[in-house]
Protein backbone atom coordinates (compact mmCIF):
# COMPACT_ATOMS: atom_id res chain seq x y z
CA UNK A 1 0.00 0.00 0.00
CA UNK A 2 1.04 3.60 -0.58
CA UNK A 3 3.23 5.00 2.21
CA UNK A 4 1.17 8.22 2.62
CA UNK A 5 -2.01 6.22 2.90
CA UNK A 6 -0.49 3.81 5.43
CA UNK A 7 0.77 6.72 7.54
CA UNK A 8 -2.56 8.52 7.29
CA UNK A 9 -4.54 5.45 8.38
CA UNK A 10 -2.11 4.79 11.22
CA UNK A 11 -2.60 8.32 12.49
CA UNK A 12 -6.39 8.02 12.34
CA UNK A 13 -6.06 4.69 14.17
CA UNK A 14 -4.02 6.46 16.85
CA UNK A 15 -6.72 9.11 17.51
CA UNK A 16 -9.75 6.89 16.99
CA UNK A 17 -11.28 5.66 20.21
CA UNK A 18 -14.33 3.52 19.43
CA UNK A 19 -15.62 0.43 21.18
CA UNK A 20 -15.77 -1.76 18.08
CA UNK A 21 -15.39 -1.76 14.31
CA UNK A 22 -12.15 0.22 14.21
CA UNK A 23 -10.63 -1.88 11.41
CA UNK A 24 -13.80 -1.60 9.39
CA UNK A 25 -13.71 2.20 9.67
CA UNK A 26 -10.11 2.26 8.47
CA UNK A 27 -10.84 -0.16 5.62
CA UNK A 28 -13.73 2.00 4.47
CA UNK A 29 -11.61 5.16 4.49
CA UNK A 30 -8.85 3.34 2.61
CA UNK A 31 -11.27 2.07 -0.02
CA UNK A 32 -12.75 5.56 -0.42
CA UNK A 33 -9.40 7.29 -0.84
CA UNK A 34 -8.10 4.75 -3.36
CA UNK A 35 -11.26 4.84 -5.43
CA UNK A 36 -11.48 8.63 -5.41
CA UNK A 37 -7.80 9.01 -6.34
CA UNK A 38 -8.27 6.57 -9.23
CA UNK A 39 -11.54 8.13 -10.31
CA UNK A 40 -10.17 11.66 -10.48
CA UNK A 41 -6.84 11.03 -12.16
CA UNK A 42 -7.21 7.65 -13.85
CA UNK A 43 -4.83 5.87 -11.47
CA UNK A 44 -4.18 5.73 -7.73
CA UNK A 45 -0.72 7.29 -8.01
CA UNK A 46 1.29 8.67 -5.12
CA UNK A 47 0.43 12.29 -5.92
CA UNK A 48 -3.31 11.63 -6.46
CA UNK A 49 -3.51 9.72 -3.17
CA UNK A 50 -1.67 12.54 -1.41
CA UNK A 51 -4.10 15.05 -2.89
CA UNK A 52 -7.17 13.00 -1.92
CA UNK A 53 -5.86 12.58 1.62
CA UNK A 54 -5.34 16.32 2.01
CA UNK A 55 -8.97 16.90 0.99
CA UNK A 56 -10.26 14.21 3.35
CA UNK A 57 -9.08 16.14 6.41
CA UNK A 58 -6.56 15.88 9.22
CA UNK A 59 -6.45 12.49 11.01
CA UNK A 60 -7.47 14.09 14.30
CA UNK A 61 -10.55 15.78 12.77
CA UNK A 62 -11.53 12.59 10.95
CA UNK A 63 -11.31 10.57 14.18
CA UNK A 64 -13.24 13.23 16.12
CA UNK A 65 -16.22 12.94 13.77
CA UNK A 66 -16.65 9.29 14.78
CA UNK A 67 -16.75 10.28 18.42
CA UNK A 68 -19.26 13.13 18.18
CA UNK A 69 -21.71 11.46 20.53
CA UNK A 70 -19.08 10.41 23.08
CA UNK A 71 -18.91 12.66 26.13
CA UNK A 72 -16.28 12.56 28.82
CA UNK A 73 -18.11 14.94 31.13
CA UNK A 74 -21.63 16.11 30.30
CA UNK A 75 -21.74 19.85 29.40
CA UNK A 76 -24.53 20.24 31.95
CA UNK A 77 -21.99 19.48 34.72
CA UNK A 78 -19.52 22.13 33.58
CA UNK A 79 -20.47 24.66 36.24
CA UNK A 80 -20.41 21.95 38.92
CA UNK A 81 -16.84 21.07 38.03
CA UNK A 82 -15.77 24.56 39.11
CA UNK A 83 -18.27 24.88 41.93
CA UNK A 84 -17.33 21.60 43.63
CA UNK A 85 -13.64 22.12 42.94
CA UNK A 86 -13.93 25.54 44.56
CA UNK A 87 -15.65 24.00 47.56
CA UNK A 88 -13.09 21.23 47.98
CA UNK A 89 -10.22 23.62 47.43
CA UNK A 90 -11.58 25.93 50.16
CA UNK A 91 -11.71 22.96 52.56
CA UNK A 92 -8.21 22.01 51.50
CA UNK A 93 -6.89 25.55 52.06
CA UNK A 94 -8.55 25.80 55.47
CA UNK A 95 -7.00 22.49 56.48
CA UNK A 96 -3.59 23.70 55.34
CA UNK A 97 -4.09 26.89 57.33
CA UNK A 98 -5.18 24.94 60.39
CA UNK A 99 -2.21 22.64 60.04
CA UNK A 100 0.06 25.69 60.03
CA UNK A 101 -1.67 27.32 63.02
CA UNK A 102 -1.95 24.22 65.19
CA UNK A 103 1.28 22.51 64.10
CA UNK A 104 -0.39 19.15 63.56
CA UNK A 105 -1.55 16.72 60.94
CA UNK A 106 -5.02 17.40 59.54
CA UNK A 107 -7.13 14.89 57.76
CA UNK A 108 -10.64 14.27 56.52
CA UNK A 109 -10.89 10.60 55.80
CA UNK A 110 -10.60 9.40 53.05
CA UNK A 111 -9.86 12.37 50.82
CA UNK A 112 -7.65 14.81 52.66
CA UNK A 113 -4.47 14.38 54.60
CA UNK A 114 -2.35 17.42 55.40
CA UNK A 115 0.90 16.63 57.18
CA UNK A 116 2.45 19.03 59.62
CA UNK A 117 4.50 21.38 57.42
CA UNK A 118 6.18 24.77 57.30
CA UNK A 119 5.04 27.86 55.36
CA UNK A 120 7.27 27.22 52.32
CA UNK A 121 6.09 23.62 52.08
CA UNK A 122 2.49 24.76 52.44
CA UNK A 123 2.88 27.27 49.59
CA UNK A 124 4.24 24.50 47.40
CA UNK A 125 1.42 22.23 48.47
CA UNK A 126 -1.42 24.62 47.48
CA UNK A 127 -1.15 24.24 43.65
CA UNK A 128 -0.93 20.47 44.09
CA UNK A 129 -4.04 20.57 46.24
CA UNK A 130 -5.91 22.38 43.46
CA UNK A 131 -4.85 19.78 40.87
CA UNK A 132 -5.92 17.01 43.24
CA UNK A 133 -9.32 18.63 43.86
CA UNK A 134 -10.15 19.27 40.19
CA UNK A 135 -9.06 15.72 39.39
CA UNK A 136 -11.25 14.26 42.10
CA UNK A 137 -14.32 16.25 41.03
CA UNK A 138 -13.62 15.57 37.34
CA UNK A 139 -13.40 11.84 38.00
CA UNK A 140 -16.67 11.87 39.93
CA UNK A 141 -18.49 13.78 37.17
CA UNK A 142 -16.95 11.47 34.56
CA UNK A 143 -18.42 8.40 36.26
CA UNK A 144 -21.82 10.10 36.59
CA UNK A 145 -21.76 11.02 32.86
CA UNK A 146 -20.81 7.49 31.83
CA UNK A 147 -23.75 6.04 33.79
CA UNK A 148 -25.96 8.00 31.34
CA UNK A 149 -28.66 8.54 33.91
CA UNK A 150 -30.16 11.87 34.85
CA UNK A 151 -28.57 13.16 37.99
CA UNK A 152 -29.27 16.28 39.88
CA UNK A 153 -26.17 17.69 41.46
CA UNK A 154 -26.44 18.83 45.09
CA UNK A 155 -26.20 22.57 45.55
CA UNK A 156 -28.16 23.46 42.41
CA UNK A 157 -29.82 26.39 44.11
CA UNK A 158 -26.73 27.51 45.95
CA UNK A 159 -25.87 31.07 45.00
CA UNK A 160 -22.76 32.31 46.75
CA UNK A 161 -23.69 35.92 46.01
CA UNK A 162 -26.69 35.50 48.32
CA UNK A 163 -25.67 36.22 51.90
CA UNK A 164 -27.75 33.35 53.39
CA UNK A 165 -26.21 30.78 51.06
CA UNK A 166 -22.70 31.96 51.82
CA UNK A 167 -23.45 31.69 55.56
CA UNK A 168 -24.70 28.11 55.05
CA UNK A 169 -21.58 27.22 53.12
CA UNK A 170 -19.38 28.61 55.89
CA UNK A 171 -21.36 26.55 58.41
CA UNK A 172 -20.66 23.39 56.38
CA UNK A 173 -16.96 24.23 56.20
CA UNK A 174 -16.86 24.88 59.97
CA UNK A 175 -18.40 21.45 60.57
CA UNK A 176 -15.76 19.89 58.35
CA UNK A 177 -12.99 21.59 60.28
CA UNK A 178 -14.47 20.66 63.62
CA UNK A 179 -14.47 17.04 62.46
CA UNK B 1 -19.56 36.73 18.74
CA UNK B 2 -17.85 35.88 15.48
CA UNK B 3 -20.24 33.66 13.55
CA UNK B 4 -20.32 33.05 9.86
CA UNK B 5 -22.73 31.46 7.41
CA UNK B 6 -20.76 28.18 7.31
CA UNK B 7 -21.44 27.43 10.94
CA UNK B 8 -25.20 27.77 10.43
CA UNK B 9 -24.96 25.84 7.18
CA UNK B 10 -23.12 22.98 8.89
CA UNK B 11 -25.87 22.73 11.51
CA UNK B 12 -28.58 22.73 8.83
CA UNK B 13 -26.75 20.16 6.73
CA UNK B 14 -26.48 17.69 9.59
CA UNK B 15 -30.22 17.03 9.63
CA UNK B 16 -30.62 17.30 5.88
CA UNK B 17 -27.86 14.79 5.17
CA UNK B 18 -29.55 12.27 7.44
CA UNK B 19 -32.80 12.41 5.46
CA UNK B 20 -30.92 12.50 2.18
CA UNK B 21 -29.00 9.32 3.02
CA UNK B 22 -32.15 7.52 4.15
CA UNK B 23 -33.85 8.54 0.91
CA UNK B 24 -30.93 7.49 -1.27
CA UNK B 25 -30.48 4.12 0.36
CA UNK B 26 -33.66 2.73 -1.11
CA UNK B 27 -31.15 0.97 -3.33
CA UNK B 28 -27.76 -0.42 -2.32
CA UNK B 29 -24.99 2.19 -2.38
CA UNK B 30 -21.51 2.65 -0.97
CA UNK B 31 -19.99 5.82 0.45
CA UNK B 32 -18.13 7.19 -2.54
CA UNK B 33 -21.10 6.37 -4.79
CA UNK B 34 -23.30 8.54 -2.53
CA UNK B 35 -20.79 11.39 -2.58
CA UNK B 36 -20.79 11.33 -6.38
CA UNK B 37 -24.57 10.97 -6.70
CA UNK B 38 -25.23 13.86 -4.35
CA UNK B 39 -22.52 15.91 -6.08
CA UNK B 40 -24.22 15.45 -9.46
CA UNK B 41 -27.46 16.69 -7.89
CA UNK B 42 -25.64 19.84 -6.75
CA UNK B 43 -25.15 18.90 -3.12
CA UNK B 44 -21.58 18.61 -1.98
CA UNK B 45 -20.98 16.28 0.96
CA UNK B 46 -17.91 16.24 3.15
CA UNK B 47 -16.68 12.67 2.96
CA UNK B 48 -15.39 12.68 6.50
CA UNK B 49 -18.90 13.60 7.68
CA UNK B 50 -20.74 11.03 5.60
CA UNK B 51 -19.02 7.89 6.93
CA UNK B 52 -19.51 8.64 10.64
CA UNK B 53 -23.16 9.40 9.85
CA UNK B 54 -23.55 6.05 8.08
CA UNK B 55 -22.02 4.32 11.08
CA UNK B 56 -24.43 6.12 13.43
CA UNK B 57 -27.47 5.25 11.31
CA UNK B 58 -26.34 1.63 11.24
CA UNK B 59 -25.89 1.62 15.01
CA UNK B 60 -29.51 2.78 15.38
CA UNK B 61 -30.64 0.00 13.02
CA UNK B 62 -31.90 2.38 10.32
CA UNK B 63 -29.55 0.99 7.68
CA UNK B 64 -27.50 -2.18 7.31
CA UNK B 65 -24.26 -2.87 5.53
CA UNK B 66 -22.27 -5.61 3.88
CA UNK B 67 -18.85 -5.76 2.26
CA UNK B 68 -18.71 -6.61 -1.41
CA UNK B 69 -15.39 -8.21 -2.26
CA UNK B 70 -16.36 -9.55 -5.69
CA UNK B 71 -14.53 -6.72 -7.48
CA UNK B 72 -10.88 -5.83 -7.03
CA UNK B 73 -11.38 -3.36 -4.21
CA UNK B 74 -13.67 -4.23 -1.26
CA UNK B 75 -16.62 -1.84 -0.89
CA UNK B 76 -19.03 -1.46 1.96
CA UNK B 77 -22.60 -1.27 0.64
CA UNK B 78 -25.47 0.13 2.65
CA UNK B 79 -29.23 -0.27 2.34
CA UNK B 80 -32.18 0.97 4.37
CA UNK B 81 -33.92 -1.38 6.85
CA UNK B 82 -37.64 -1.58 7.66
CA UNK B 83 -37.05 0.51 10.81
CA UNK B 84 -35.21 3.00 8.62
CA UNK B 85 -38.16 3.21 6.25
CA UNK B 86 -40.55 3.97 9.11
CA UNK B 87 -38.18 6.60 10.47
CA UNK B 88 -37.73 8.08 7.00
CA UNK B 89 -41.49 8.40 6.55
CA UNK B 90 -41.81 10.22 9.88
CA UNK B 91 -38.85 12.48 9.11
CA UNK B 92 -40.19 13.36 5.65
CA UNK B 93 -43.54 14.30 7.18
CA UNK B 94 -41.74 16.58 9.62
CA UNK B 95 -39.69 17.99 6.78
CA UNK B 96 -42.87 18.78 4.80
CA UNK B 97 -44.40 20.57 7.76
CA UNK B 98 -41.25 22.59 8.34
CA UNK B 99 -40.99 23.52 4.66
CA UNK B 100 -44.64 24.62 4.64
CA UNK B 101 -44.12 26.80 7.71
CA UNK B 102 -40.94 28.32 6.31
CA UNK B 103 -42.53 28.96 2.90
CA UNK B 104 -45.49 30.75 4.43
CA UNK B 105 -43.20 32.86 6.61
CA UNK B 106 -40.82 33.79 3.81
CA UNK B 107 -43.79 34.71 1.62
CA UNK B 108 -44.83 37.19 4.30
CA UNK B 109 -41.29 38.61 4.40
CA UNK B 110 -41.12 38.96 0.62
CA UNK B 111 -44.56 40.54 0.24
Amino acid sequence: MNKYLTDYLEQIDHYLSVQEGKNEILDEIKSHILEKAEDETGEASESSIKDTISKYGSPQKVAEKYMDDVQIISPTFKKYLWRYTGLLFSVHCLLILSSLLFFGDMYLFPFFYIPDMGIIQALNYIPMAFVYDIGLVGMLLYFITQRKKTFSCPGQKLDLKRRGDLRNLLKILRHFLWF
Amino acid sequence: MDLNIYQFEAEMNRGFLQILVLAALEKKMYGYMMVKTFGKMGYSVEENTLYPLLRRLEKYGLIKSEWDVSEGRPKKFYIITETGKTTRRALLNKWDTQTRILTSLTKEIQS
